[in-house]
């Protein structure tokens, strides 16, 4: 569940089905092999063009991936 | 003075001094505002009121679509100007980030481009409107997030009368031609093209006029030049911006009076009306994979209702873009009303939320009826993932629960296994008198419900038994449904 500004929790998007599962995994492996996801440096900043902070891994090889930011490009 | 759209076409105008800080939707700048006057473009104090002027432009117009009346964030909106060299600019959750970086004419600064202001702030309008697809691991989620901040920047730049009056002289009325408003960023684009000559397109960072159409994400590369599409979410954003911008096109050429030459007040309230056809629409959109049909399919019942010529126009850009299926298109706006009218009624599995199976209305003219079928679908959500194996240890994908449950009704129809009652004239029916029906046709407002009568033994093909006890369709023309099935708490 996640919590919105008002403090009220909303239904996350369900995920685990087959094909919810495929686009997962083809979202994580565009995000890794364009740079996107990357780990933030000292001061939490994420390198230039990443949009996704990596934050730690999953049993299927690939890594959890979390939002921080959309980009212009 | 303010730059009317990016600083590459450098078209100024007059404006009047922004409040960044009036609510609803309110920003605060990082520094001290400089004191309201005529700067010289390239100064620091125009770069800060473009800016300002642009998303107060921007956050106005949006603001009667955000019913909450502030962002994601709470009521303010934080704007850092320049943090440091990048050719880019960011929505995190906190602000805007924007930042600057070599062009071929000199620096160029992303937050001087009311282009690129208005494109972060339509990430920060959608995410107030529908923050779950924030973190949705989805390239097509992702992508609608890029392609709906290009429309915001296109949507944001149409408040301006000068920019109206210009945009329908370039194009003469056709408003769907490459423009000035159809070009994003055009400086950005320029800079990146610099070192990257082929991650842009050759006129702009993105254009809105482009001929890209609907591909599963899931079958293309990972990225590829701009002429190209990719699943990288700008590069895929292209076929719905695209898709809306045409939409759009076609919806002013339906409003106007003159449709050869519409005016600028008609196309200042087009501008009002795919705004609110495309913000009902996300608000009522499931968060699945294929995003783009389930927002398109809904835009062309709200496009409908506010002018049936509007749910024509729309349906025919996302046919041509096979955004939805010609099959989707023409079913889209009954089904609409069936489940409206079976959600009104009360018909169990249909109302939103709970833990249930889900009914889902499949349109059924195949099958011989007038209205759509509702099926109970086997949709409890899957925790973890299990797959069956198949040879040279390849695994069998799990079908959509709605793809299953349409298989599932062709397969009973096919065999003649459906008992349809008064549902549908005889001479319509797919039926096979030696099937045992083990399912039966029950009316529900906006359609008919699929349900089971029984199990068979599978041997009773060819009338082991009698037909009465296997629920032979008796009496066709004016057998009626048990009435106590029309309605389940």
């Amino acid at each position: 569940m996640a919590k919105t500004r008002a403090g009220k929790t909303t239904k996350r998007p369900k995920t685990g089905t087959g094909a919810a599962k495929r686009h997962e995994t083809a979202f994580k492996q565009g995000l890794v092999a364009r740079g996107e996801a990357a780990v933030p440096d000292q001061s939490g900043r994420l390198p230039p063009g990443a949009t996704h902070e990596i934050t730690g891994d999953a049993p299927d090889g690939l890594p959890k991936v979390k939002r921080r930011r959309f980009s212009a490009f | 003075m303010a730059w009317e759209d990016d600083p590459e076409p450098g078209v100024t105008v007059e404006r009047p001094v922004p409040d960044i800080a009036r609510r609803p939707l309110a920003f605060s700048f990082s520094g001290k505002a400089p004191r309201p006057a005529r700067y010289a473009p390239g100064s620091d104090e125009f770069r800060y009121w473009t800016t300002a002027e642009a998303l107060r432009r921007g956050a106005d117009f949006w603001s009667k679509f955000v019913p909450a009346g502030q962002w994601q964030v709470g009521p303010i909106l934080k704007v850092l100007r320049d943090e440091g060299a990048d050719l880019n600019a960011y929505y995190d959750r906190k602000a805007l980030n924007f930042f600057h970086g070599q062009g071929p004419k000199g620096t160029v600064y992303s937050g001087e481009s009311p282009d690129i202001a208005c494109h972060e702030m339509g990430h920060a309008i959608l995410d107030s409107i529908k923050p779950q697809l924030w973190d949705a691991a989805s390239d097509e989620i992702a992508a609608f997030h890029e392609g709906f901040a290009d429309i915001s920047a296109i949507l944001s730049a149409l408040q301006l009368p000068s920019l109206r009056a210009a945009i329908l002289a370039d194009t003469k009325g056709q408003l769907y031609r490459n423009s000035r408003l159809s070009r994003l960023a055009e400086q950005l684009g320029s800079a990146i093209r610099m070192s990257h000559p082929d991650l842009v397109d050759p006129d702009s960072l993105r254009n809105a006029v482009n001929s890209f159409t609907y591909v599963d994400p899931l079958t293309l590369p990972q990225s590829a030049p701009a002429s190209h599409l990719s699943s990288e979410a700008h590069s895929f954003s292209r076929v719905i911006s695209g898709a809306v911008f045409e939409s759009m096109a076609g919806l002013l050429t339906a409003k106007a009076k003159k449709p050869a030459s519409p005016s600028s007040d008609e196309l200042l309230q087009t501008s009002n009306d795919i705004a609110a056809i495309l913000v009902a629409a996300i608000r009522q959109a499931p968060v699945v994979p294929n995003f783009y049909a389930q927002v398109a399919a809904i835009m062309v019942v709200e496009a409908g209702k506010l002018n049936p010529d509007y749910a024509a126009a729309l349906k025919g850009v996302f046919v041509r873009r096979s955004i939805l299926s010609l099959h989707s298109a023409t079913h889209v706006e009954a089904l609409h009303s069936s489940v409206a009218a079976a959600r009104r009624a009360g018909v169990a599995g249909t109302a939103d939320g709970g833990d249930g199976l889900r009914l889902a209305a499949l349109p059924a003219g195949n099958y011989g009826l007038a209205k759509p079928l509702f099926v109970q679908t086997a949709s409890h959500h899957r925790p973890y993932l299990a797959q069956g194996g198949r040879p040279l240890n390849d695994v069998c994908e799990p079908p959509s629960s709605t793809t299953a449950a349409r298989s599932f009704a062709d397969d009973l129809f096919r065999r003649g296994s459906v008992a349809y009652h008064a549902a549908s004239g005889v001479e319509y029916r797919l039926d096979n008198h030696r099937a045992a029906k083990t399912h039966q046709l029950v009316k529900v407002p906006g359609g008919h419900r699929l349900e089971r009568r029984m199990f068979e033994c599978g041997f009773c093909f060819g009338g082991t038994f009698s037909r009465s006890r296997h629920g032979q369709d008796k009496g066709r023309k004016n057998d009626k449904a048990p009435k106590d099935r029309n309605r389940r708490s």
